[in-house]
């Protein structure tokens, strides 16, 4: 649960925060904080052991950063539902693997990024190397209901760069992924990575100051 | 990288550190090529000019959400895709709904209590006895939920216009149109209107249509309004909003409100505000949010918000809150908090309240408290509440003791016979006595034939009959 409060931290302001009166006796504090929080490791053991509930909470915990990545990885809100499930499914199957060395939250994105670019690949072998152009005013509305607080014209300007490019500005300034991590997980050398992203970032900036 | 040298210089000598900004930014060059790039830098106005704008891009850039509300429910699919496949355990398909169904089954049952003990009471008498109804728990009537907000008293003309036509409506300099148009849009439950919804509630300078646009999308029960809702939660200036707020992500139910309401549960400075918000939290059902409710539970100011943390508590049934109701039910002035308190730690159903409950059959002075302390016992069903149960059976209320009995029935602890015996033996209301036959019977240690023996002669002919049925059951 220390998860959730830290997904909706961006919507708790800090002047807000700052200011609010904590209406707890100094007596009952130090007892309220031990007062056991979500131990998302005891979920993933209880889904390891075929508790499909405590699978379903994961879902919950996890779902809407899955998704995110989804969309903007493929600008198309239909095909990012499609995958957002497909990560799931394949969690669900993988599930056993998962040995604890990291996050679950890290593998399971792990799994979303591989999940994506997958389908990438396979759409560019289907469409004979050029991704069928999503449709942006498509892509913009989802974008607008399901991220209220985003800013659009920079999700426009992501979405509109070209294959390759918005795959590594995703993965490394939204997601968070090194080069070196990158170049694994698209089979690329590190220069490609690196030399992709700069140019998405002049792209970007480009289309921001039209 | 050998090739970076002092003799490269000028335009030339830019446009290779130009490539590198990036990688240089993100800290992602060797050092040979990160020292030559902060050399060069050192000189150069123009390459430093266009860090400062990749720096400025990127942070722009880590600003954006990470996070995004699908749609729709994408659960159902996941678990159609893992069933098709068929090489995975299927995952079970949850009626996604069942809160709304087992809060209405609970009320009904509430609702329907006074009834089915007297027809327990009537199997009681009837010339072959049953066992008691003691599948029927003394379940409380839930608080009254918040009242819902009245109906708009006459359709607003912009009702007649289509939901297009009330979406402008609701950024109308007028006050009047902008809150019509936002009833109305909460009447048509139109999804469409979500976003519009939206930014009325974010920017609308008019508090009630703000209030309104808060309401309206509790109607539509979206998940893409919950970021919304929660901005308005924790930021709007009007009480009314944010508590508007608070009862529509009750409604919707999402998990991903739980650190907003639990934010405006322990901060908000308006009472009903945290009332809502401990409300909502229960709706959800999400155990994230037992931290907070079990920090409001035992130290908010006000008692009704206590009594809704409790309640709410006892919505998630989480373990962990035990130990913050138990603190409740010996410390908490209000009534109402503790008999809250009792009845969650019974939903929980965790050894842990034991020591509490106790602790308020031993001294809690109001008898619905007692009385709802004895129940949760019987839920719990742990040894370790025989010696809490036992103390009921000396309560000078009748219910208490009746419950008390029935608790020790649930627990079937042998320790309680010797009790259970006395109290048979010795009590002077006749339905506490059937209780103890019944629960001796339920234990079933043949110390208790001497007691249920002579409970054969008992005054009450309903005490005898339970005491044979007992008889039957001792091993």
């Amino acid at each position: 649960m220390a998860l959730a409060l830290k997904n909706l931290a961006w919507s708790i302001p800090r002047a807000l925060a700052g200011q609010a009166t904590v209406q707890s006796e100094p007596d009952t504090r130090d007892t309220a904080g031990a007062i056991p929080l979500i131990d998302e490791d005891e979920l993933v053991r209880d889904a390891q052991a075929g508790d499909s509930e405590a699978f379903e909470r994961l879902y919950e915990i996890h779902v809407r950063r899955v998704y995110a990545l989804c969309l903007r990885m493929l600008a198309d809100p239909r095909r990012a539902e499609e995958m957002t499930q497909d990560v799931f499914v394949r969690a669900w199957q993988a599930l056993a693997t998962f040995q604890f060395q990291s996050a679950f939250g890290t593998w399971l994105h792990r799994i979303g990024v591989n999940v994506v670019l997958g389908d990438l690949r396979s759409e560019k072998r289907r469409e004979g190397k050029v991704n069928p152009v999503p449709d942006l005013e498509v892509f913009v509305h989802e974008v607008r209901e399901s991220m209220p607080e985003t800013m659009i014209d920079l999700e426009r300007a992501i979405a509109q760069l070209p294959d390759g490019a918005r795959e590594v500005l995703v993965l490394h300034d939204i997601q968070g992924y090194r080069y070196r991590e990158i170049a694994a997980l698209i089979g690329t050398a590190e220069g490609t990575v690196k030399s992709q992203l700069h140019r998405a970032r002049r792209l970007v900036r480009e289309a921001l100051i039209k | 990288m050998t090739h970076y040298n002092d003799t490269l210089n000028g335009s030339k000598d830019c446009k290779i550190v130009e490539e590198l900004l990036s990688a240089f930014h993100d800290e992602e060059l060797n050092a040979t090529a990160d020292a030559y790039v902060r050399h060069h830098l050192d000189g150069c106005e123009d390459c430093t000019t266009k860090l400062e704008q990749i720096k400025a891009t990127v942070a722009t850039i880590n600003t954006l959400p990470t996070e995004a509300v699908p749609e729709r429910d994408l659960w159902p699919g996941v678990v159609q895709r893992s069933h098709d496949l068929g090489t995975v355990p299927p995952l079970r398909q949850q009626d996604r709904r069942w809160n709304w169904q087992k809060l209405l089954a609970a009320t009904l049952g509430a609702l329907m209590l006074p009834g089915a003990l007297a027809y327990a009471g009537m199997r009681l008498r009837s010339e072959n006895p049953n066992p008691p109804m003691v599948t029927v728990s003394p379940a409380p009537v839930a608080p009254p939920a918040p009242p819902a907000p009245p109906a708009p008293s006459a359709a607003p003309r912009a009702m007649d216009a289509g939901i297009q036509g009330l979406i402008p409506a609701l950024m109308d300099e007028s006050p009047e149109v902008s809150r019509s148009a936002a009833r109305a849009l909460g009447n048509r439950e139109s999804h469409a209107a979500i976003p519009a919804l939206i930014q009325a509630m974010r920017t609308s300078e008019d508090g009630e249509t703000r209030r309104w646009a808060a309401w309206a999308l509790g109607q539509i029960e979206s998940a893409r309004a919950v970021s919304g809702l929660t901005w308005t939660l924790v930021n709007d200036s009007y009480s009314e909003a944010r508590r508007w707020a608070a009862w529509s992500l009750g409604q919707i139910e999402h998990a991903s409100a739980v650190a907003g309401l639990s934010e405006a549960l322990l901060h908000d400075q308006d009472g009903e505000v945290r009332r809502w918000a401990a409300w909502a939290l229960g709706q959800i059902e999400h155990p994230a949010g037992v931290a907070a409710l079990g920090r409001a539970a035992i130290s908010d100011s006000e008692g009704e918000v206590r009594r809704w943390a409790a309640w709410a508590l006892g919505q998630i049934e989480h373990p962990g809150a035990a130990q913050a109701l138990g603190m409740v039910l010996q410390r908490d002035e209000y009534p109402e908090a503790r008999r809250w308190a009792a009845w969650a730690l019974g939903q929980i159903e965790s050894a842990d309240g034991v020591q509490g409950l106790m602790y308020a059959l031993q001294n809690d002075p109001v008898t619905e408290v007692r009385r709802w302390a004895a129940w949760a016992l019987g839920q719990i069903e742990s040894p370790s509440g025989t010696d809490a149960a036992i103390l009921g059976l000396r309560d000078s209320e009748i219910v208490v003791r009746r419950w008390s009995a029935w608790a020790l029935g649930q627990i079937e602890s042998s320790d309680a016979v010797p009790a259970l015996s006395q109290t048979l033996t010795n009590d002077q209301s006749a339905e506490v006595r059937q209780w103890a036959a019944w629960a001796l019977g339920e234990i079933g240690d043949p110390r208790a034939a001497e007691a249920l023996t002579a409970a054969l002669d008992d005054g009450s002919p309903e005490v005898r009959q339970w005491a044979i049925r007992a008889l039957q059951e001792l091993n």
